[in-house]
């Protein structure tokens, strides 16, 4: 009779675990994820990034990466900056007329409609100068970039930085003109 | 009355007629050879010696020579080894030489034997005459140590070509690490990593660090140049700059936080302490030999200058210069009292030096894209990196006399150098 009491609250605390278990959710969650009703699974975490930076446009998820560099092309450029400066400002010196801020409005809208896509700001700087002190206004300039595209919306998580310095001149002349180009950040895109 | 004039007269033979008797033969202007260079009879190393061991110890010596800023050479006269002293310095006295180094070399299975002498003509005196051991690997270095020896002799102060620069050179897509002879000789590529190398720096005899894009990201390495054994020593940040020593350890100027600052880490890359704490840019840390004060550059003021900081007490970073809105890559002189730094002032560079406080700040010359001071272990000259039309150069400056040398010209571009303490 004992056994048989034991069996049974035995077999009732079994059920009871399996029932409180989160293995069952988990599996049918997964194996949701591979059919195509999917969408109706909800995700606290996605619907919280949601909440913060808000998907515009998913249909052209699909684009392969160079495709999307093709498109990135066409609507981004380098930014410009002064001389031993890394604010962003609008120029118009030495052939260059650009408000930095357009271009950089148009390269958060892009990875706004291209959400699984990362940028890379790359700072660089004109020959005049050190080595070392270009090194840390270089990476500035990609902050200062970085920090424009957050407040626009844009995860930080999805904008890495680099300094080159004066090591890659866009323009290897030496006058005004060139510096004035070398001056930039330059804006790659990765997946 | 005779007595007191014949007295006064004595004195002042005494005390000025030395000086005239003996001023004209012996007085060597050393802060200013630019316009009464000391000549050196190189009479040596062509008779009894093997055409290839003469060549390079010739070469060798002459541009040691020349690079010096403090002699010229003569190579009129060949005489070995054996050749009497009198019978050398006769000519050399008519010649109008000040110092004649002669002799001869002879192989002898692996080894090269030079025996040297060099003699001080106006003195009549020896300075060596001895016997050298070296190997065809190494005649260069045989050459320089006879200049250094020549240097120590007529300054008082042992000279510099005992000694290596690093450098980075590349092409704007990628960079390497090089090691030369202080003359410019001998360049050999150490890293050929297909991709971004710079800003190398001795920290020790036989180690340098560098910072390299191996990896995406800017890291820092220690490279031993005799064992090659490679440490990435620091990686933990989007922008680390390359580390000098500091005691047994090393300062780096690295970015947290948004702010480019000087920290010390150990050999594992763990950060020990902060040595700046400014929210703008500090970069460029040098020391004095006793690790007691530290220069750096900031842009605290709003344009990049140079601070020195008492490591010692708890202080703040005082402002060297002032003139103009540029002023950056500091580097102090081994002996701890000197300063090189470069300054911008519209679009043209300048290399100055000033006292460890700020003093005596003086332009030591002018130039294009002048970059990386680096001191030479008898504080006496500068070598740093510049540009003249569409070439690259490494100037070797003479901080006493403002000599300027150019000991290697290339079209790639320069991405740092640093000149190594006296080596063995």
């Amino acid at each position: 009779m004992k056994k048989l009491l034991s069996l049974v609250l035995m077999f009732s605390m079994a059920v009871f675990l399996w029932n409180c278990s989160s293995t069952k959710y988990v599996k049918s969650a997964n194996s949701n994820a591979r059919t195509p009703i999917a969408e109706n699974v909800s995700n606290p975490q996605t619907s919280s990034t949601t909440l913060k930076y808000p998907k515009v446009n998913t249909l052209n998820e699909n684009l392969s990466l160079s495709e999307l560099k093709e498109q990135f092309s066409q609507i981004a450029s380098d930014i410009n900056f002064k001389f031993n400066s890394y604010r962003i400002q609008p120029i118009n010196e030495y052939g260059i007329n650009e408000n930095p801020s357009e271009i950089l409005d148009r390269i958060a809208s892009f990875l706004k409609k291209h959400p699984n896509v990362k940028l890379r700001v790359e700072g660089n700087c004109d020959e005049r100068g050190t080595i070392e002190y270009n090194l840390a206004l270089g990476e500035k300039r990609a902050i200062a970039a970085k920090s424009y595209l957050v407040s626009k919306g844009i995860s930080p998580d999805r904008i890495s930085i680099i300094s080159y310095g004066k090591s890659r001149p866009l323009d290897p002349a030496h006058n005004e003109y060139a510096w004035a180009k070398n001056r930039r950040d330059h804006f790659v895109l990765i997946k | 009355m005779k007595k007191l004039l014949v007295t006064s007269l004595f004195m002042l033979f005494l005390l000025f007629g030395s000086r005239f008797s003996f001023g004209a033969t012996f007085e060597i202007t050393i802060s200013n050879p630019k316009y009464k260079p000391i000549k050196v009879g190189l009479w040596g190393f062509v008779k009894n010696t093997p055409k290839f061991v003469s060549r390079e110890l010739l070469r060798t010596i002459n541009r040691d020579l020349k690079i010096s800023g403090l002699f010229v050479a003569d190579q009129t006269q060949h005489f070995s080894y054996e050749a009497p002293s009198s019978v050398v310095d006769g000519i050399a006295r008519l010649d109008k030489l000040d110092y004649v180094i002669y002799g001869n070399a002879v192989i002898e299975g692996k080894n090269i034997y030079v025996n040297l002498k060099m003699t001080d003509v106006l003195r009549n005196m020896t300075v060596t005459d001895r016997t050298f051991v070296t190997n065809r690997y190494s005649i260069d270095w045989m050459a320089d140590k006879i200049v250094d020896i020549l240097m120590g002799y007529v300054t008082g102060t042992y000279g510099p070509f005992e000694s290596k620069i690093v450098f980075a050179m590349g092409n704007g897509k990628t960079s390497d690490i090089y090691i030369c002879d202080f003359n410019g000789q001998n360049a050999v590529r150490i890293t050929n990593w297909h991709t971004f190398n710079m800003l190398p720096k001795w920290v020790d005899s036989d180690e340098i660090t560098f910072l390299s894009y191996r990896y995406g990201k800017p890291a820092v390495f220690l490279f031993n140049i005799f064992s090659g054994r490679l440490i990435r020593l620091f990686n933990a940040s989007n922008l680390s700059i390359a580390a000098v020593r500091y005691m047994n350890n090393f300062a780096i100027s690295f970015n947290r936080y948004g702010s480019t600052n000087i920290y010390v880490i150990n050999q594992r890359g763990r950060v020990l302490r902060k040595l700046t704490n400014n929210p703008y840019i500090n970069v460029s840390p040098s020391f004095t030999p006793d690790f007691s004060k530290m220069v750096f550059v900031s842009n605290r003021d709003g344009s990049p200058q140079i601070y020195i900081k008492n490591l010692n007490i708890i202080s703040s970073a005082k402002r060297l210069t002032f003139q103009g809105k540029y002023n950056s890559s500091p580097d102090i002189s081994p002996d701890g009292k000197k300063i090189a730094y470069i300054s911008l002032e519209n679009g043209v560079s300048y290399l100055k030096i000033m006292n460890i406080d700020g003093s005596n700040d003086k332009v030591l010359m002018e130039g294009y894209s002048l970059d990386s001071p680096s001191w030479s272990y008898d504080s006496r000259y500068i070598v740093l990196t510049g540009r003249i039309g569409n070439k690259n150069v490494i100037y070797v400056v003479n901080a006493d006399n403002g000599h300027v040398s150019i000991a290697m010209e290339t079209w790639l571009m320069y991405n740092g150098l640093s000149v190594s303490s006296k080596l063995q």
